[in-house]
């Protein structure tokens, strides 16, 4: 079997018996997109990278708890969120945040600095945000938490929650308005 | 479109693809995790399998001394022929008395007794045979007469001769083909070709189908000299010193997303002592021979070689290797006095071969030998 013809039915049965083959084609299936995930959180490559890590053998040794209920993407991308919060936790970088309220930026789609932006120039923006308020950010925005949510699993306010997302969301418009693409 | 559903929508769309170190990490945390799982496993059942090898090794031990207790009694004991004593209602009477009076004794009733019989020997001059009547006297203590008490002392009456195709001097008759039966020594040489295992958890889980490492049959050979000693017509007792005992195990690994080939490899050099007694004697000489004993091994040189890359496992194994083997063989007889032998035999090692190293401690890698031979063998009898 190889990752083209992805069959999550025995794929996920090969996992839970440790069939380590089976193991590396539900990695090469997902790592893309939760690497992804995992930068837009950190901003780092080597963070990034050791979340990855983390969260798959999360993943390997929990598998026989997923069931077939919701998507297995989602259920890997959870256990990768959670484990990039407990990560920046660790790091006590949580509480890294915007202090100054910044100005409101203008923000047009038809932008060409916006238009022809990638990840990778996104990811150069998101670094520049103080990691607690990037961690919000991320949190609500890509990944739908409430405000609520939010500040149970950082052991903040709800307040602090939504003036932290605001404020990264004036400043990562603003350093993206003033790229020059 | 705002703000937040461009990014959400950026970041959702994005794939980059990790490097490779990372898959190759979470390989050796879920090895880890395997070894952790495999470590408890063997702590559970750690001491009902310490009791099962006990009793094992008990019973294999009982059954050693059972069965060489009854070798060497059924070597010093006759074959059971029938004979009827002269005093016998049973004693044909159509045998006239003056043929038999006074040396006769007894009259085997059987001619497929005569065989066992033949081989009775210059020391055991007491029987009397006259071949064409089928007559024969024994020994008393040669025989297990149910009519003991009938037998006269056979040490007063003389030996005589008629002629017939046995002669009383325990000659045998000149169609058959000598045969030592006891005090005779024999020396050959000996080459197996051995169908090898490596006995160890990695190993043994090699042969289930659906786990990473694949365990194949592997093979070797072993190369020596033989020298034994027959210590009754049907027990000899033999030394084997194999200069050269080639033993292999081959394994399939899956590691880092590939298979790779693994072989280890141990020189040894090894001595055998077993028991050989005989099941059947047929007609022509040949011999059925059922095998028994221990052995013993000295490890010259251990190696595992990984995809074409050889390193020396010398520091890792241990210098001796001691267990027991169990057989058949078949001798048949080629020339005057020389023997060509086939058969196959079985090595269980009983020793924690594994020394341990830096990572891993013996008692959590006990390996052992095992191998399973076919026997081609050549002996002359000395004497």
């Amino acid at each position: 079997m190889t990752i083209k013809d992805f069959n999550q039915e025995s794929i996920l049965t090969g996992c839970m018996k440790n069939d380590r083959r089976m193991q590396e084609l539900l990695y090469r299936h997902f790592a893309g997109k939760m690497y992804a995930v995992c930068l837009s959180y950190t901003g780092e490559r080597a963070v990034a990278q050791d979340i990855l890590q983390e969260s798959f053998v999360k993943v390997f040794r929990n598998i026989k708890q997923f069931n077939n209920d919701g998507s297995l993407e989602g259920w890997i991308r959870k256990i990768v969120t959670n484990t990039a919060i407990d990560h920046l936790r660790k790091k006590k970088v949580t509480r890294e945040y915007i202090d100054n309220e910044p100005s409101d930026p203008e923000f047009h789609t038809h932008n060409s600095a916006i238009r022809i932006m990638g990840f990778n120039e996104l990811m150069e923006q998101i670094k520049r945000l103080p990691e607690g308020a990037r961690l919000v950010f991320n949190l609500h925005a890509v990944d739908g938490y409430s405000h609520k949510e939010i500040a149970s699993q950082l052991n903040i306010t709800e307040g602090t929650s939504k003036s932290q997302f605001n404020r990264a969301r004036k400043l990562l418009m603003s350093f993206i308005g003033n790229m020059n693409l | 479109m705002d703000f937040l559903k461009w990014y959400k929508n950026i970041i959702d769309s994005a794939e980059e693809q990790p490097p490779a170190r990372v898959w190759e990490e979470i390989q050796n945390e879920l090895d880890v995790d395997q070894v952790w799982t495999e470590i408890d496993k063997e702590m559970k059942a750690g001491r009902r399998k310490d009791l099962v090898f006990r009793l094992s090794m008990a019973a294999s031990v009982l059954l050693i001394i059972a069965l060489g207790t009854i070798l060497f009694s059924e070597a010093g004991r006759s074959p059971s022929a029938k004979i009827i004593t002269v005093n016998d209602p049973a004693f044909p009477a159509s045998i006239p008395e003056s043929t038999y009076k006074p040396s006769i004794i007894a009259y085997a009733s059987e001619i497929r007794d005569f065989p066992r019989l033949r081989n009775i020997r210059a020391g055991n001059e007491k029987i009397v045979y006259t071949g064409s009547e089928s007559i024969v006297i024994a020994r008393e203590d040669y025989y297990s007469l149910p009519q003991k008490k009938s037998i006269p002392d056979i040490s007063k009456y003389n030996v005589i001769s008629s002629g017939g195709p046995y002669s009383l001097s325990g000659e045998e008759p000149s169609t058959d083909k000598k045969e030592v039966t006891s005090g005779g020594y024999y020396a050959g040489v000996s080459g197996h070709l051995a169908n090898t295992w490596l006995l160890n958890n990695k190993t043994l889980q090699g042969l289930r189908r659906d786990e990473f490492t694949a365990s194949l049959p592997s093979f070797g050979y072993n190369l020596g000299i033989t020298a034994g000693k027959k210590v009754s017509r049907r027990l000899d007792i033999q030394a084997e010193l194999y200069i050269v005992s080639l033993t292999r195990q081959n394994y399939n690994e899956y590691l880092h997303g590939r298979y790779i080939n693994n072989s280890i490899q141990f020189n040894y050099s090894s001595l055998t002592l077993s028991g050989r007694w005989l099941l059947l004697n047929r007609q022509g000489g040949s011999r059925h021979l059922l095998v028994t004993g221990a052995y013993t091994g000295i490890l010259k040189n251990a190696m595992q070689d990984i995809n074409g890359e050889s390193i020396s496992l010398k520091n890792e194994y241990n210098t001796a290797d001691y267990g027991i083997i169990a057989g058949y063989e078949y001798l048949h007889p080629v020339g005057n006095n020389f023997y060509v032998g086939t058969g196959f035999q079985t090595k269980l090692g009983l020793n924690n071969i594994f020394a341990g190293n830096e990572i891993i401690p013996d008692y959590l890698n006990s390996t052992r030998n095992l191998s399973i031979n076919l026997i081609l063998s050549v002996r002359y009898n000395i004497k």
